[in-house]
Formats: structure tokens, C-alpha cells, sequence
């Protein structure tokens, strides 16, 4: 009988897959589906890799715990220091296990958010039409941050305050009507970290992090069809960030949201896909038929 | 045989910021409204072969009644389109007109902005070019940048 956990046996990622998981961002222009393909991809692997990250982890200290505790014991029976080996050796593995794992960890915005925006938005954008991207999956990395500085600690003893901007999605893509969207979301990231000493004198640490998701979307009308209403483009800039702006390939025209999301982690939530095809809706309203057709 | 479709090209509306002509070759016609409809947007219900706007509406009305309406499952890595409910729901949510391009007076029970065309809808124009054939792929690469870079600044 065959071994079911061959059948099951995941395949290895494609060539640039893997150069997503290593490099932590893709710049490119692809088709649609070959986009959706490679993020699905990656999803899928990140997918399957990040819940294993905590239990290895665990385990690593669970191992050496047991390791110094038959250290100890073999002071008394020898022959136990045998199993201090292999814990220790446990532990080894563990960390290899954690190490590769975290490795390959990535940002979960380009799935919770991105992938399933172009599924919405696959209706509109042709399936031989290229869209350029350019996705960052590391997150807030060292290379992110833009402050760091001390706050007036207050009744605590320390506040470290650090800030880090997140540029990790731009793309633009023809839609099949010949107009062009594009879209740039930022993620800027602050955290605090507090420390004070409680009345017993212990020191107490406190992380917390707010993520700001700034959203900017933009819609290039076909100018032999379509082209906005100034003046409804007016009346809307007087309840948002709306700008219309003429650009050498056509007119323009920008709306910026923002979203927060706090959590004593990294927050994990972020800006929802209905809500990026709610923004394009707003440009979408503000079009009127061009005078050239 | 009698050709259903009387060799007609599926009446069937794609997009979702902008509606288009499917245009794709019809297969059968919708047995409520006898729209011709192409193999993509044939959803075959109990009534026979009915084209998505009907089987929207015959959900909408049994939904209405059992007040029990499935949500999409975006979370699932499928390639399968949105269904039409779908559309429908994103357009109710932020109260949504789309731009309608290709024959109008189709939809009779939503508001959807016709923009007359005055000649034929312009089948070799932009549209029908963006993103297809051969292209000067690192000079577009560049303007796409350009265009980008343009966009973000503030
Ligand atoms: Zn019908
Ligand atoms: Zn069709």
C-alpha cells in the first residue's frame, strides 16, 4: 500500500517563489495570473510555515531545560548524562528548524490584503495585460526605521519610541475599458517601549505598536473615452484627500485613506480589500464621458 | 437544428468598476429572460440555463425571504471569478453606479451610468491594445515608473 504521506508530500516552491521568500520583495511585471499564481504561492507556504514557528521555538527551550536537568542528575547516575546529549542535541535541531523557518517568515499583509484585492479586481483588469508590482514581504525590518528617540518618561523610569515606514506595495495595472489603476499602500509602524520599576522595585517592561496603513489610490482614465467631473472632483475634495493632477500620460486622479490598528504585538489586522475597491468606486464615480468620444 | 443563441454573442456584462459587453460566443440562451449567454456566464439552476443577472435576482428574492445571504469566502486561493451576487453586494455596500460601456438599456432593476457612444465602442483603440501584443517592454517599464513615482509623491 502506498504511504499516504508521499501523496501528501508538498512540492517544492518555484525558482522565484523561493527568491520571494529569500529576498523578502519582488519587483516585476507580469500578467494577472502569474501574479496571483506566485503570491498565492507564497501565501500558501507561509501559510503552512508560520504556525510551526512558536512550537519550535518552545521546543528549543523545552530541550534545554531537559538537558540541564540531566546535566545535574548525571553528577549522581552517571549513565544519564547519555540523555543530557540528546536533549542538548534535541534542542540543536529545534534551533535549526526555528532558524530556517523564521528565515522564510514573511508579512501576512500581501496576503490578507493584496491577494485578495486582485481577486476582486481580476473582473476589471485584462488577462493578457501586464501589471507592474513592486511587493516588500519583510515587514518592519532594521532598514525600515526611520526614528528612534527617547519620550519624556513620565511616571515610568524609560519610553523608547521607534518609527518605521513600510512602503511594501506598488502597483499599476490597465484595466480592459484602457484606463489604468494604480495603487501604493504604506505601512508606518510605531512602537513603544516602556519601562518602570513596580513598588516592590522590579523593573516591568511594556511594548506597544501602532501600525498607520495609508492607502493611495489612483485611476488614469482612457482620455478617448473618459475623463473626470471637475466639479464633482471639487465637491468630494472638500470631505477627502483627493487630488487631480495632469500628468504627461493623462490626467490623474489620487485619493488617500488611512487606517489604524493598534495591538501589544505586531498588529496582524490591516486595511480590507472591499475597502480598496470602496476607494476605486470613488474614483470610478467621479468619471464622465469624455468630450473626444 | 435551430440555433438557440441565433448565433449571437453572450449579453452578459463583465467588469466591476467598469461593465462591458462579454462579447464572448453564446452558447444558450437564459431560459427566464432568453439572453444570450456565452459558456462562461451560464449558471445552470433548476429552471434550466439562466444567465447571472436572473439567478442574482431569483437568490436576491429567496434570500430576502430566509434573510440567509452566503458571503463570498475571499480567504480561499481559488481562481474562480466572483460570482455575480458578489458584484452586486460591493455595489449596494458603497452605494456604487458603474460606468456601463457597449449596448445599454440592459440592466432594469439598478442604476447604472450609460455613457452613450456615439460610433461603435472603439474595438482597436487603447482598450483593446492595453497590455496585449507587442510592446516596447523596458520603455513602458520606464513610464510605469515615471507614472508611479508621479502618483505617490505628495
Ligand atoms: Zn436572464
Ligand atoms: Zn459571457
Amino acid at each position: 500500500m502506498p504511504r499516504t504521506n508521499q501523496a501528501i508530500k508538498p512540492r517544492a516552491p518555484s525558482p522565484a517563489a523561493r527568491s520571494i521568500l529569500q529576498l523578502k520583495r519582488i519587483y516585476g511585471r507580469r500578467p494577472l495570473n502569474e501574479w496571483r499564481a506566485l503570491l498565492a504561492e507564497v501565501a500558501a507556504i507561509d501559510r503552512t510555515s508560520e504556525p510551526l514557528v512558536g512550537p519550535a521555538r518552545r521546543k528549543i527551550f523545552g530541550f534545554l531545560f531537559l538537558a540541564a536537568v540531566f546535566a545535574v542528575a548525571a553528577t549522581f547516575f552517571i549513565y544519564v548524562a547519555v540523555l543530557s546529549v540528546v536533549s542538548a542535541g534535541m534542542a540543536g535541531f529545534y534551533l535549526v528548524r526555528w532558524w530556517r523557518l523564521r528565515s522564510t517568515d514573511v508579512s501576512n499583509d500581501f496576503r490578507n490584503v493584496l491577494l485578495k484585492f486582485l481577486r476582486i479586481m481580476a473582473e476589471d483588469i485584462p488577462a493578457k495585460g501586464r501589471i507592474s508590482m513592486l511587493v516588500d514581504v519583510s515587514g518592519p525590518t532594521k532598514q525600515k526605521l526611520i526614528a528612534e528617540k527617547q519620550l519624556p518618561p513620565g511616571r515610568c523610569k524609560k519610553i523608547v519610541e521607534k518609527v518605521y515606514s513600510d512602503p511594501w506595495c506598488h502597483m499599476q495595472a490597465p484595466l480592459s475599458n484602457g484606463s489604468r489603476m494604480l495603487l501604493g499602500i504604506e505601512n508606518r509602524y510605531t512602537v513603544q517601549q516602556r519601562t518602570w520599576t513596580n513598588l516592590r522595585g522590579k523593573t516591568k517592561a511594556k511594548t506597544k505598536w501602532k501600525k498607520l496603513v495609508k492607502v493611495t489610490v489612483g485611476l488614469i482614465p482612457d482620455p478617448e473615452r473618459l475623463c473626470f467631473d471637475r466639479d464633482r472632483v471639487a465637491r468630494r475634495s472638500g470631505q477627502e484627500n483627493l487630488r487631480l493632477m495632469q500628468k504627461p500620460r493623462g490626467e490623474i486622479c489620487r485619493l488617500t485613506r488611512k487606517f489604524k490598528f493598534k495591538d501589544r504585538q505586531l498588529p496582524e489586522a490591516s486595511v480590507s480589500p472591499e475597502e480598496l475597491v470602496g476607494m476605486f468606486f470613488v474614483l470610478g464615480s467621479l468619471l464622465k464621458p469624455s468630450r473626444r468620444s | 437544428m435551430r440555433d438557440p443563441t441565433q448565433g449571437g454573442i453572450c449579453h452578459s456584462k463583465k467588469g466591476l468598476l467598469f461593465l462591458e459587453d462579454c462579447g464572448e460566443l453564446a452558447v444558450d440562451t437564459c431560459s427566464l429572460c432568453a439572453r444570450p449567454v456565452c459558456a462562461a456566464h451560464r449558471v445552470v439552476g433548476p429552471e434550466g440555463p439562466v444567465c447571472p443577472e436572473c439567478y442574482y435576482r431569483d437568490q436576491r428574492d429567496a434570500s430576502d425571504e430566509d434573510d440567509d445571504t452566503e458571503e463570498d469566502d475571499l480567504d480561499a486561493d481559488t481562481d474562480a471569478p466572483l460570482s455575480y451576487p458578489d458584484r452586486d453586494q460591493y455595489y449596494d455596500k458603497y452605494d456604487y453606479q458603474p460606468v456601463v460601456t457597449g449596448s445599454s438599456h440592459y440592466f432594469s432593476d439598478r442604476d447604472y451610468r450609460t455613457f452613450e457612444e456615439t460610433t461603435e465602442a472603439p474595438t482597436k483603440g487603447p482598450a483593446a491594445t492595453a497590455g496585449e501584443g507587442p510592446e516596447d517592454e523596458e520603455g513602458a517599464d520606464r513610464e510605469e515608473r515615471d507614472d508611479l513615482d508621479h502618483f505617490l509623491e505628495s
